[in-house]
This record gives C-alpha cells, structure tokens and sequence, in this order.
C-alpha cells in the first residue's frame, strides 16, 4: 500500500488516458468521437512526446479501430481504445468477434446517447445494449473510478482464465469531462500489479501455424461459444479477486457493488454510473430526516454479480432502481430486467421499481430523487411488486 | 519507374515446386476455382522470397472453404477476422509487431503481410478499411481477387461486376440485360493512393507471382488485382479457369500492368498487343465461353455487346496511352 | 503415390468430437489440418501423367487449384488422387499433351 499519495486534479477522460499510459499498452487503434476525444488526444500528446512506447493507429472509423484491435490483440499485443455511443454501435460487430476469438482488449466507453436524435451527452444506452457481447462490463462513477477501472480492466481481461475483452463507461461530460480529485498511482505499481507481458496459447505471428477465425458450422460452433460462457463465469471471481488486490494495493476500496448504509435500510437506491453518486447523497438527506434509506452502485456489469447483489438487497422492502439508459416497450429498465431475473423467486427480496432517466444527458436532480423515493415507497405500500416510469421528462 | 520486377524463370518455377504448399490440398473450393490458383501461387511466391510472411483474409470463398471447422488447409499463420476489415485487422496485426519488437517482447524480424479479399469484400464494403491502411503507410500487400461477384453468398453483383455480366442480383432479364453500370476502376483508384498497383492473372504465372514479389518487398503498402475465374459463377465447365483467363487479358478485358507514381508500364500479353495491335482479340472472344454472358449474343442487345467492345477500347487506348509516356 | 496426414492429436480431436472443455480456445485451429479431409473423393475422374511427355514446363504444377501435382525428383509432374478434383485444368492446358483425365473406378 502506498505512503505517500499522489493527489491531482482531472477529468474523466483525461484520468483515462492517464492511467492507460502508466499501463503503456502495446497498441492503441481508436477514432475521435465526442466525448471520448480527450482520452485519444491525451494519449497523442504521450505518443508523440515519447512518453509511451505505443503504436497508435489513426485508424478511420470506429469499425476499423475495433478491428485492427483484434489483429493486434491476437499477435499477443496488449491493446487498448476507447469510444461512445455511435461508435461502439458501429464497432458492434466486431465486438462479437473481439469476444469470440478471445482478445482481452481494454475499451473505455465515454457513454453517450444514440442518435437519433444527435446528442453528445451522458447517458449509458451504448454500453448496455453490449451486454450480451460477452465482454466484462464495467461502469465508473468518478473520475478516480475511471482511473481505476483502467488499470484493473487489464489485469481482469488478461487473466488466463478469462481471456476476454473488457469495457468500463463513464458518462459522457458528466465524468469524462468534470474535473475532480484523483490519487493517482505510480509507475512502478501498475507494473507490479500487471503481469510483464500477456500470457496467450496461441499468437498470430510469423512463427506459428494456426488458424484464426475458422468459419464453424453448427457442430462446433455451440462449443466455442460455450468457453465463452465458463469464461464470463470465471470472470465474476477473477474480478473481486483482481478488485482486491488493487484495494489493497491503492488503499482505496474496490468491490463488485458498493454498499451504502444498507445494512439497516428499510429502502434503497440501486443505480451505478455517476447517478450513484447522487444517490448517495440523497441517501444522507433523507437519513438526516429519519428515513431508513441506503444505495447500491453496481460496478460489475457483466458478469452480473447475483450474489452480491442479493445479499446486499435482502431485508430490502423496495428498491428505486436509478437507470440511465433507454429501453422501449420493455417490460422494465434494462438494470431492472437484470435485478428481476437475478432475484425472482429469490427468499428476502424488495419490489423492483425502475426509473428511466437522464436520458441525453439530462440532469437527475436531488429533490428529483428524493420524489422517486417518495414514489416507490408509495407502490411498495399500496402492494405494486413491479413498476417502471420514465422521470424528468415534460409531458405536455 | 522505381519499382523492379524480379525476372521469374521457369528454372525458378522449379525450384519453387519443391518449397512446400502454403494453401495446401485438402480446402473445398470448387473443382477449378480460379481464387485456388491465384492463392497458391500469391503464397509460393512470398515463401520463395525467404522471409516469414501472415496471411490476413477477409470473408469470401477463399477464406470459407479452406477453413471449415476444424480443417485448416493454411499452412501459415492466418487471421480471418470479418467482411469489410482484413485492412484494419492486418494494419492492427503489424503495428502491434512493430511495438512488441520495438519492447523486446518479439524478436526483430521482416515480416511479409499478404491480406487476400474477394472483389466483394475490397470494392465494396472494403474500401474504406483498405484506403484507409494505404494512407497509414502499413507494410502490406493486399490482393484482391476479383471473380466478378458476391460468389461466396450466391454469385450477387458486386461493385466489380463487369457491365453485362448476370448476377443473381442483376440478372439478365427481358428488360434490363444484366448489370447496368460499368465496374469501378479498382486498381486506377488504388494507383491514384500514390502506391504500388499491379494487375496479374493466374494464367500468367510467371507475371503474377514477379509482381508478388515486387509488392511485398516494396516497403509499405501495395495492392495487386488479379482476375479470378469462376467456373460455377461465370458459367463454364471446370477445366476453363485459365483459358477464360487468358482471354481476359488478350481482348484487353483485363490488361496485365504495374504502375506507381503516374509511371504506368504493361507486361506479358498486354505490352505486346500494344506493340502489334493486331494481336488483340474482339471482346466477344472473352465473353463467348462464360455462361453470364450469354444473353448478350442475343439479337436484342447486340447493341450491348458493342457497347463493351467500345468501353473496352476506350480504356485500352487511354492505357496504352499512359504506358507510352515512357 | 505419397499420402498427407494431419497431426495425431486431430485425429483424436475428430474421432471423439471434442467438446467445449478440451478444443482449444477462441475457434483457432492451432496447425495444418486439411490432409484429413480427402477432397480426392469428389470426382471419379483423376489427372493421368504421361511422365515421358512431360517436359516439366510448371503450368500443371501452378495452374492446379488444389496442389493435388507433385513434381518428383526428375521434375516430372505426378497427380495425387487422393485430392485431385478432376476439375481437368491441367490437362487442358499441358502444352505437351501429357495428361488425360481418366475415369477411375473404385
């Protein structure tokens, strides 16, 4: 654990492209898309002033970034890039691909709204709809998170027994652009806490015979796909035990989920991003007034982590689930869609109630989320297990 | 002209015969298939040149029947990644050696990146990925081989379908006879890129694998053209691949050339049918044995088929033009 | 005539249709397999050499899409059956007229 702590101010992106240079990765092939632009130029300024010893590829569309990532992945390289709302869906298809041939890629998502409408702003619709791609999710809250989550995503991708490309998300302008206090690490500890040089079977390069990217038919294909799944499987351990090494390491605590002031809490926030940061504020506000409230910040996305998220939920009566990301016609928010499967017919469970905000960018204020806790607490009374709304939004 | 063709002798065909199969047997593409051909002797040629060389290759024909699960017939390392992006994929593959080289993480060593993709997957949906790497200055050679349609997914137009030709998606119907518009000038494209451009066929193996060899020892990227038969989708009995090919290039359907900085230089057949003219076939001769070009030879769109014949001439003079400036 | 043969271990990896716990990770196919499936099998007809008449001019050797001609040590060429695809290119454009496409039976 360090003495010393190094302390600094920066944005989101900005601690991006820093923590990536202190990993100094082999090759970064990305494409400027607001607002993720700061991490790729940040990472420039290293390139060309010879503070890293990275390729960069200027590739020319996000399609491409993904794939010269997988090219360069599979000669063994440790890759990494970063993009935002209609660049991951550009690179959709190649994220099967990234996840398919089992190329631990590291790609931080500045989540923004998709078109259409245009919007630049922070919301977290992109990464969700990739959570079926078979990669390692994550979602930071802070600057100091996306710091972190850099470092760790490496360390979580690489490891033998995933071998799976890894994305975190910080929203777009609200972190990747706010300027905040980061502890930032040194050198030598991310080296310490990196394995030297990527472990892999099998390269992509001159001296080997192999064959990547076969084309298998349907009595091989459900096989191939299945590894994925024991490896996602494997993930969800390799992740806490990756978290606490780099608490310990850091000194500041990283878990699956966050628990705040859950353990006596009669309802609770559930959310992850930066609204969960509000959330707990609203937490303390609403505690100052007597009521039993506590949050829950999801920070492991995929795989999803039922367990913790059980345990920490038990005793729960009702849970306000804080979602930014957009989903239609659908039969809750895409974090409640996950909560209800991990949980249902589960003993000790809360009733889900699912608010769709901030979509494009839009501010969930605090008086906002104390109405919703208002709010749920009234459909818990009245017998509602299950509700969704849209808040924040004019109707008229 | 900067660039050097090596001399290939047939002495030297010989001796290649004896370095061992790159595309060996045993790949399930159909029986005669010109993207068989041009495959093996793209790879031999690279394997003669003594350096190690990787193969990236976008979906297609090629990539599909030589590697159905789990028979690889690639005795090479070899990437298949997705449609539109064997460029992307070859362009992250080498830098990411540069890198590890560069760490000490790889042994310093040339190494020859060939990227193969169908005109499917480089006119089309592939050229922005390989405009895109040309740009970046990777050191690579990309060979595109053009069988004139999607023929992997069910002989579908593509952008280099010939003007005429019938596709499943521009068949020759009563109304309109085949595909409407002429197909993209590929190689005068790349060229305009300000790098290597070679046009071969696999009929010509001699040309085709000196222009390899040109390519990949150019340092940075190259791009060859090769013309690929397709006996299922061109319509013709199996053992027609070369002789179609041949014909190609005699009726200047397909001129054999490298060019590089505006300096443009033909070989084989097509510098000598610039020099005798008479030596050039009709265009008829090149359409008459494939089947996708049969409807032309009816009464009805006659005027069609001269239509070609002037496309061609006309392409042909202003070559021989650009060939005569030097 | 010479056969190819795949590697011991995909044999294995055939016969006993390998699952998701032992083939290797990512679909890659980690060396040459393809000896395994004999292509041989598709036609009934085969390319038949007559070594006298060859005069070793390479087109059958680089013309052939399947590799399936081998040149011996005299640099004669010779045509592997068990992968030839009677696809005939090679007899039609030998310029000594030395190969035939010959009907095999089984």
């Amino acid at each position: 654990m360090s003495g010393l702590r190094e302390v600094t101010g920066m944005t989101g992106d900005e601690a991006v492209a820093y923590a990536a240079k202190l990993v100094n990765p082999d090759v970064v092939a990305a494409y400027p898309i607001t607002p993720q632009t700061i991490i790729v130029e940040r990472y420039s300024d290293f390139v060309n002033n010879g503070e890293v010893d990275t390729s960069f590829i200027p590739v020319e569309s996000e399609h491409s970034a993904m794939s010269a990532c997988v090219g360069a992945s599979l000669t063994g390289a440790r890759v990494f890039t970063a993009t935002a709302s209609a660049g991951l869906a550009l690179m959709y298809e190649i994220l099967y691909v990234a996840s398919g041939m089992r190329c631990p890629i590291v790609l931080a998502v500045a989540n923004r709204a998709f078109s259409a409408p245009i919007n630049i702003h922070g919301e977290c619709t992109d990464q969700m709809v990739c959570r079926d791609a078979s990669w390692v999710s994550l979602f930071g809250e802070s600057a100091q998170e996306a710091y972190d989550e850099t470092i760790m995503s490496f360390k979580i991708a690489e490891h033998p027994d995933v071998m799976l490309p890894t994305m975190f998300g910080i929203e777009g302008f609200i972190v990747t652009h706010a300027l905040e206090r980061v502890e930032t690490l040194s050198k030598k500890q991310v080296e310490d806490f990196l394995p030297e040089v990527r472990s892999t079977k099998y390269r992509f390069n001159p001296d080997e015979i192999a064959t990547f990217g076969s084309l298998v038919l349907q009595d091989y294909y459900m096989e191939i796909k299945r590894q994925q799944e024991v490896a996602m499987q494997n993930a969800y351990k390799v992740a806490k035990d990756v978290m606490a090494e780099f608490t310990e390491m850091s000194g500041r605590t990283m878990e699956l989920v966050e628990e705040y002031k859950l353990e006596d809490a009669e309802y609770a926030f559930v959310s992850y991003g930066a609204t969960a940061g509000n959330a707990k504020a609203v937490v303390d506000r609403l505690r100052n007034k007597g009521e039993k409230a506590g949050a829950l910040k999801i920070r492991l996305h995929r795989p999803f982590p039922t367990l913790e998220i059980h345990e920490a939920l038990s005793g729960i009566k009702a849970v306000s689930i804080l979602d930014r990301s957009a989903t239609f016609g659908s039969p809750g928010t895409i974090l409640q869609t996950d909560l209800a499967s991990s949980l249902y017919g589960k003993e000790d469970v809360p009733t889900l109630h699912g608010y769709i905000n901030g979509l494009g960018g839009r501010v969930l204020t605090l008086p906002e989320i104390e109405e919703i806790y208002e709010k749920t607490k009234d459909y818990h009374d009245v017998g509602m297990t299950s509700t969704t709304d849209w808040v924040g939004y004019r109707s008229d | 002209m900067s660039l050097e063709l090596p001399k290939v002798s047939v002495k030297d065909l010989q001796e290649w015969s004896k370095l061992g199969e790159v595309l060996t047997s045993g790949h399930r593409l159909c029986a005669g298939c010109g993207a068989g051909i041009m495959a093996r002797q793209v790879t031999l040629a690279a394997k003669a040149l003594g350096d190690p060389y990787m193969i990236v290759n976008a979906t297609g024909c090629l990539e599909v029947a030589t590697t159905i699960y789990p028979y690889t017939a690639w005795n090479a390392p070899w990437l298949h990644n997705a449609f539109e992006n064997a460029s992307a994929t070859a362009s992250g593959a080498i830098e990411a050696m540069n890198a590890m080289q560069r760490k000490g993480l790889m042994r310093e060593k040339h190494v020859n990146m060939i990227v193969f993709g169908g005109d499917g997957g480089t006119y089309d949906i592939g050229l922005q990925s390989l405009s895109g790497a040309i740009e970046r200055g990777h050191d690579f050679l990309y060979v595109a081989y053009n069988n004139g349609a999607y023929m992997n997914t069910g002989i579908q137009r593509s952008g280099g379908t010939p003007q005429g030709a019938a596709t499943t998606t521009s068949p020759a119907g009563s109304v309109i006879p085949g595909k409407i518009k002429w197909q993209k000038p590929l190689a005068e494209i790349i060229a305009g890129h300000d790098i290597p451009t070679f046009t071969a066929s696999p009929a010509y193996p001699r040309d085709l694998m000196a222009k390899v060899q040109a390519g990949l020892k150019h340092d940075g990227p190259a791009f060859m053209l090769v013309d690929s038969s397709c006996n299922l989708g061109q319509r013709y009995p199996p053992d027609q691949a070369i002789e179609v090919s041949k014909l190609a290039v005699k009726t200047c359907f397909f001129p054999l050339y490298y060019t590089y900085k505006d300096e443009w230089i033909l070989t084989g057949i097509s510098a000598r049918i610039a020099k005798n003219p008479e030596k050039k076939l009709p265009v008829e001769d090149y359409l008459k044995p494939q089947g996708r070009f049969r409807h032309l030879f009816k009464p009805e769109w006659k005027r069609k088929m001269m239509d070609i014949q002037d496309e061609i001439d006309e392409k042909w003079n202003r070559l021989v033009r650009k060939a005569s400036l030097h | 005539m010479m056969t190819k043969e795949a590697p011991d271990e995909f044999e294995r990896w055939v016969k006993e249709k390998w699952g998701a716990s032992k083939l290797p990770e990512g679909g890659v196919v980690p060396y040459h397999s393809a000896y395994g499936y004999k292509t041989g099998d598709w036609s009934a007809f085969k390319a038949s050499i007559d070594k006298e008449k060859c005069i070793s001019c390479m087109n059958c050797f680089y013309y052939c899409p399947d590799a399936a001609i081998i040149m011996d040590e005299n640099m004669k060429a010779e045509c592997d059956t068990t992968f030839c695809k009677g696809c005939g290119i090679c007899s039609k454009n030998c310029p000594a007229d030395a190969i035939e496409m010959r009907r095999v039976t089984r």
